[in-house]
């Protein structure tokens, strides 16, 4: 599955539009517990375990994406944008990673 | 005209109450401008709002007990109540005017003066909202509606609909399952479209849903509740976006974006928009 976020593919010809994929996945609050219980793992205002997280969720988000436009017949997702928002307050702090794009099938 | 004596003694008392009570007045507005005059305030409060109302209470009730024997019901502390509401709140800084501690001294200054009238008017209005909350008004006022237009129909000889239209809704309907490809346009997270023609650009839309969190957070159950509840509104929100292109004749969003917002301070509103370009796409078996 070709992954991109321009809106055509250069050399390429798109030859059925399948319309718009998403994946959504979440950070929930335990990321925190888990952050703080792991202090050492603080290095110059960065953390690991976090940029593992975030890692994590983007990768179950693109996967869910990729799997919808697998099942559509698609070979390709154009326009992907990805983004993450902080659904704070009483939700704990969770963090929804959204990515979605355009499949396409292309030759 | 002589007065008898059990008058003259009632006229007395009610000089010497409104003695006390003028000595409590003045004794509460010293203070209140006295707190003004040096600055008393914490956290942009200024303590004249709390000191003077006792003062002008505590100098009322003490002349009160010296010259009478008994209170005068601090009578001065309410009048103060009013003066500090309506000059600190209302004069002084017009953006405070109207919040819930303006509105709860003024609401407790009218409880002293009318208590028979207000707890009708609180029995009534905690009636309402409950009213409100269970549906039954909106039952009674559905039943009213279908009465009138029964009626309406019956002088003027026209058939009127019974039920009412549907406005747009933008709260978040749980039972909505939405495929957003299929819903009749053709959605792109791209600014064009490949070797394929657009026949006229309808504009900027909007499709917009507003979602408040049932689900406790901190476990993995409701976490999961929580993702599948943003999916949903995020399929919402979509769908709203092409209801209103779809009106005006667009087979096409382009540029698709989504936005995920927390409305309120503590984070249980969130709103979720879905924007980009309507356009009329010339029909292709590239898509449809």
């Amino acid at each position: 599955m070709l992954l991109s976020s321009t809106n055509t593919l250069e050399n390429k010809d798109i030859v059925k539009y399948h319309g718009l994929v998403t994946g959504e996945s979440l950070i929930g609050a335990n990321v925190y517990k888990d952050l703080f219980s792991g202090v050492r793992d603080v290095v110059g205002g960065r953390t690991s375990k976090y940029e593992e997280e975030v890692q994590k969720a983007r990768e179950l988000a693109l996967n869910s994406m990729k799997e919808k436009a697998t099942e559509k017949g698609a070979n390709g997702i154009i326009g992907l944008k990805i983004s993450y928002n902080n659904l704070g307050g009483t939700m704990g702090n969770t963090i929804l990673v959204t990515a979605y794009g355009t499949a396409i099938s292309y030759k | 005209m002589r007065l008898n004596a059990e008058t003259q003694e009632k006229l007395d008392d009610i000089g010497e109450a409104a003695f006390c009570i003028t000595l409590g007045t003045i004794a509460g507005l010293l203070t209140y401008e006295f707190c003004l005059m040096i600055n008393l305030a914490i956290l942009g409060w200024n303590l004249g709002l709390a000191f003077s109302p006792l003062a002008a209470g505590y100098v009322e009730t003490y002349f009160a007990n010296k010259y009478m024997g008994e209170t005068t019901g601090a009578v001065s502390a309410f009048i103060l109540f009013a003066v500090t509401v309506v000059y600190g709140f209302i004069i002084a800084n017009p953006t405070l005017g109207f919040n819930v501690i303006t509105v709860g001294a003024l609401f407790v200054i009218l409880q002293a003066a009318i208590p028979t009238l207000i707890n009708y008017f609180v029995i009534i209005v905690v009636l309402a909202v409950i009213s409100y909350m269970s549906g039954i008004f909106k039952k009674i006022m559905g039943f009213l509606y279908k009465c009138w237009m029964k009626l309406k129909s019956k002088i003027t000889g026209v058939n009127y609909p019974l039920i009412r239209p549907i406005e747009e809704n933008n709260n978040y309907d749980e039972s909505l399952e939405i495929d957003i490809n299929d819903l009749g346009v053709l959605l792109l997270s791209t600014t064009h479209l490949w070797d394929q023609e657009i026949i006229k650009y309808n504009g900027v839309y909007e499709g917009k849903v507003i979602y408040k969190s049932k689900h406790p957070m901190g476990f993995e159950q409701n976490e999961k509740l929580l993702l599948e509840d943003m999916k949903k509104v995020k399929n919402q929100a979509i769908s709203n976006l092409c209801n209103s292109a779809r009106d005006d004749g667009c087979n096409g969003i382009l540029d698709l974006t989504l936005e995920y917002d927390i409305l309120d301070g503590s984070g249980t509103v969130c709103h979720v928009t879905a924007h980009g370009t309507g356009v009329i796409l010339k029909k292709s078996d590239t898509w449809n």
